[in-house]
C-alpha cells in the first residue's frame, strides 16, 4: 500500500508544473507556421542545460520555456539558435513562475491519436 | 476552346492562387518545397498509382504504374539543403493484345536547394530559393529509365501563415541523350494552395493541423529526337488539377491527392495522361 502511494505521489508530481523554482522565459518567435516548425524549435530549446519544459502557441508566435535561474538564456544565444533552425527570435518576457505542465512539452508524445484527437483549449 | 486560351485559364488561375493566399511549404505533387532546418532530417515516402489509358484507332492502350518514391533531405545550413529523391515503379503496359511489365529502380534523383529570401512575421513567413539538380540514371534503360542523365533547376517560392500555405514553383528540365534517344525538355509551373480547416477561432497551440489542399500544375515537353530526327507523336501540353487533404502533426504529416489531368493537349498519338492517385507520410526526425 505505502509503494502503491508512494507511486502515484510520484505521478502527480510527474504532472505538476515544471519545477517551482524555475523561471518561465516566453519567447516571441516569428516564422513559424505549422507543428512541424514548433517541433523544431522545442526540439533546440530543450537541449539547453537547464531547461525543463518548453510549449509552443503557434497562434500567439511564442515558445514557453521553462529553466533553471542559473541557465543561459542571453537573446544572442536564443537568437543565433532559432536562426540556425530557420526562425527569427524577437524578443522574451519573464515570469518568476512557471506556468507550463511538464507533460504537455514533450513533442515525442504528439502522435496519431494524440493529434487526431486533441482537445483544443 | 483553342490551346492557347486552355494553357492561358491554368496561367490566370495559377497567378490567382499565388495572388490571393499566403504560404508555407507542404505540397503533396513535388518535393522541392519540403521544409527541412540545419541538421534535421526529413523523410517523405510517397506511393503513387498512376492508370494512363485512351484508345488508337481500334486499339486500346492502358498503362498502370505503381511507384514508391522516398525522398529525403537534410538542411546543412540553415539556407542550404540537400535532397535525394529514390524511387521504384512497377509497370504494366497493355497496348491491343500485347502485354508487357516492367519493375525496379528508376532514375534517382538528387538536388540542392538554397534559401535567398527569408521574411518572417508572427505565424507567417516569406521564403525564396532556388533548387538545382541531376537525374542519375540508375533505372534499367528502356524499362525504367531513359538511360540518360538529366539536369533540372527552378525557383520556389514559399508563403505561409498559421491558416493558409502557399507553394509556387517554376522548373525546367535539361534531358540528356543515350544512344541516340533524346527526351524532349520540360517546363513546368506548380502552385499548391492549403487551407487549414480545424480549429480556426481556438488557441490550437501546436498538436495538429488539418489542411484541404488544391494543387494546380502546368507542363510543357518538347517533343522528343531519335537519332536527331523530332518524333511527332510526343511531348506537348498537360494540365492538372490535384485536390486533397494533409493533417500535420509535430513530428509527422499525412496527406493524399488526387491529380487530374485537366488538359491534355499532346503531340500526335501520344499517350493519353489518366489520374494519378497520391498517399503519403513525411517524418521529421
Amino acid at each position: 500500500m505505502k509503494k502503491i502511494l508512494l507511486l502515484i505521489t510520484g505521478l502527480m508530481l510527474m504532472n505538476a508544473n515544471a519545477n517551482a523554482k524555475d523561471i518561465q522565459y516566453d519567447l516571441r518567435v516569428d516564422g513559424m507556421t505549422c507543428p512541424f516548425c514548433a517541433a523544431t524549435s522545442e526540439k533546440a530549446l530543450k537541449k539547453i542545460n537547464g531547461v525543463h519544459a518548453v510549449s509552443t502557441d503557434l497562434e500567439k508566435a511564442t515558445i514557453s520555456v521553462c529553466a533553471s535561474k542559473e541557465t543561459d538564456m542571453s537573446d544572442a544565444k536564443l537568437k543565433n539558435m532559432l536562426k540556425k533552425k530557420g526562425f527569427t527570435y524577437v524578443n522574451k518576457t519573464k515570469q518568476e513562475q512557471c506556468t507550463i505542465r511538464i507533460g504537455e512539452t514533450d513533442v515525442k508524445k504528439t502522435g496519431f491519436l494524440r493529434g487526431l484527437f486533441h482537445k483544443h483549449s | 476552346m483553342t490551346k492557347r486560351t486552355k494553357i492561358a485559364r491554368v496561367v490566370y488561375a495559377s497567378t490567382f492562387l499565388a495572388l490571393t493566399t499566403s504560404a508555407h511549404a507542404a505540397p503533396i505533387t513535388f518535393n522541392t518545397a519540403l521544409p527541412v532546418s540545419d541538421e534535421e532530417v526529413i523523410v517523405r515516402q510517397q506511393i503513387h498509382y498512376v492508370h494512363n489509358s485512351d484508345t488508337l484507332g481500334n486499339v486500346d492502350r492502358d498503362v498502370k504504374i505503381w511507384k514508391s518514391i522516398t525522398a529525403a533531405g537534410y538542411g546543412v545550413t540553415n539556407k542550404f539543403a540537400l535532397f535525394g529523391v529514390v524511387p521504384l515503379i512497377s509497370k504494366d503496359v497493355d497496348i491491343g493484345a500485347a502485354h508487357s511489365k516492367a519493375s525496379g529502380l528508376a532514375d534517382i534523383k538528387i538536388f540542392g536547394r538554397y534559401q535567398v529570401y527569408r521574411k518572417d512575421g508572427p505565424g507567417t513567413t516569406t521564403r525564396i530559393a532556388p533548387f538545382v539538380g541531376v537525374n542519375i540514371p540508375t533505372g534499367n534503360t528502356g524499362k525504367t529509365s531513359d538511360g540518360s542523365t538529366d539536369i533540372f533547376g527552378g525557383l520556389i517560392y514559399t508563403r505561409a501563415s498559421t491558416d493558409w500555405n502557399f507553394d509556387g514553383q517554376i522548373k525546367y528540365k535539361a534531358n540528356g541523350k543515350h544512344k541516340g534517344f533524346l527526351r524532349g525538355n520540360q517546363t513546368s509551373l506548380d502552385a499548391s494552395l492549403q487551407y487549414r480547416v480545424n480549429g480556426h477561432d481556438d488557441n490550437v497551440k501546436s498538436s495538429g493541423y488539418l489542411f484541404t489542399v488544391l494543387e494546380a500544375s502546368l507542363i510543357y515537353a518538347d517533343e522528343d529526337k531519335i537519332g536527331g530526327t523530332p518524333n511527332i507523336n510526343s511531348g506537348g501540353t498537360t494540365a492538372y488539377l490535384s485536390p486533397g487533404l494533409q493533417y500535420a502533426a509535430k513530428r509527422w504529416i499525412g496527406e493524399t491527392a488526387i491529380k487530374i489531368p485537366v488538359i491534355k493537349d499532346l503531340n500526335g498519338t501520344a499517350l493519353q495522361s489518366g489520374i494519378t492517385v497520391i498517399t503519403s507520410l513525411r517524418v521529421n526526425f
